[in-house]
């Protein structure tokens, strides 16, 4: 089954995904970090959350696009929905696919860590202090998969535990299954 | 194989989207505006209602039935009339695609076509920043695109 996902992720991201230019991709989110930070005073906080939520806006457009491509319907269970989110939504989006690790006992929180962030190629947080300790640099993807993940209606709560930019040593996102929302699960699909 | 008509309603049931397509011959009438709604939220109760009919255990052995995606399971799929047909699709996310159709129009060819229009809603819908979810979809760009699918399948 997991090889099955990983041919699938690789299959799609060789025919299906128009490629761009990934120094202009990592300089664009640069940009747009660093704006951010000038906007709202180097409060990161505030910039943590405002990236949080263009990645939830991006992530209930994208997951369409990704459920079209994919041609994929509802996981089973949350094993292989973890499995479906690295190697075939980050490969095709982003051709990296992190590693699934730290099961919770209940199956229902689990880590992706990052050995390689497409949007951190050439940064270093700027030595004020705080931004080591505050900043989620990428904190777009928890918002992203948050915004994917609820539109399928699984309700997670997505945080950034580890970012190599803070000198962790791994980047470590955590994905936490809240509930589901069976009330909005659409009729005809269950 | 004409397509005469397009539906498109979101996951409440609300219309984001009709289309009717000019074909010679075409079978169904124009509407007014508020009945294109009523047939639209009537053919998402159905749809909603023949699904509570069945219980999940019940669409697995039936899922046999080739479908290439593998939403809709158990919801209403397909009306036929002798004049047209009325096929019914909804994605993971909920989005319903409905396509009014000439009699002769064939399951594998329809499949195709919604994969068609999906991408279009994926590509010129979601991806337009200045669209909200939601709301009726008015964006030129998908008008075109899905006029030339409709167009190259109705010649």
């Amino acid at each position: 089954m997991s090889k099955q996902i990983k041919q699938l992720g690789d299959d799609i991201w060789k025919t299906k995904v128009e490629k761009v230019n990934s120094e202009l991709f990592t300089l664009t989110y640069g940009s747009i970090v660093s704006q951010l930070c000038k906007d709202l005073n180097f409060n990161y906080e505030a910039v943590n959350n405002q990236l949080f939520k263009m990645g939830y806006n991006i992530g209930i457009r994208l997951i369409d696009e990704f459920l079209q491509k994919t041609q994929l319907s509802r996981c089973t269970n949350f094993r292989e929905t973890a499995e479906i989110v690295s190697k075939i939504g980050f490969k095709i989006f982003l051709n990296i696919t992190p590693i699934i690790t730290n099961w919770s006992a209940d199956s229902k929180t689990f880590s992706l860590i990052l050995n390689d962030n497409p949007l951190a190629d050439f940064v270093e947080l700027p030595d004020d202090g705080k931004a080591l300790k505050e900043l989620w640099y990428s904190n777009i993807l928890c918002g992203v998969l948050k915004g994917a993940l609820e539109m399928v209606q699984l309700d997670c709560e997505v945080v950034f535990l580890n970012d190599v930019l803070r000198g962790d040593e791994s980047t470590e996102i955590r994905v936490k299954l809240i509930q589901i929302l069976k009330d909005e699960v659409p009729a005809g699909d269950e | 194989m004409p397509i005469f008509s397009i539906y498109i309603t979101s996951k409440s049931g609300s219309l984001l989207y009709q289309k009717d397509f000019k074909v010679l011959n075409n079978p169904i009438t124009k509407q007014n505006s508020n009945d294109y709604l009523v047939i639209a939220s009537t053919l998402h109760g159905v749809h909603a209602i023949s699904a509570k009919l069945t219980p999940a255990a019940s669409a697995k052995n039936y899922l046999s039935s080739k479908l290439p995606t593998n939403s809709n399971k158990t919801g209403l799929r397909m009306i036929t009339t002798s004049q047209f047909k009325i096929y019914m699709n909804q994605t993971v996310t909920g989005l319903e695609i409905i396509l009014f159709t000439s009699p002769d129009m064939g399951q594998t060819k329809i499949s195709g076509i919604y994969d068609k229009i999906y991408q279009l809603y994926c590509d010129y819908v979601l991806k337009n920043p200045f669209y909200q979810l939601e709301m009726p979809i008015r964006c030129k760009l998908f008008d075109d695109k899905l006029l030339s699918v409709v167009t190259t399948t109705n010649v």
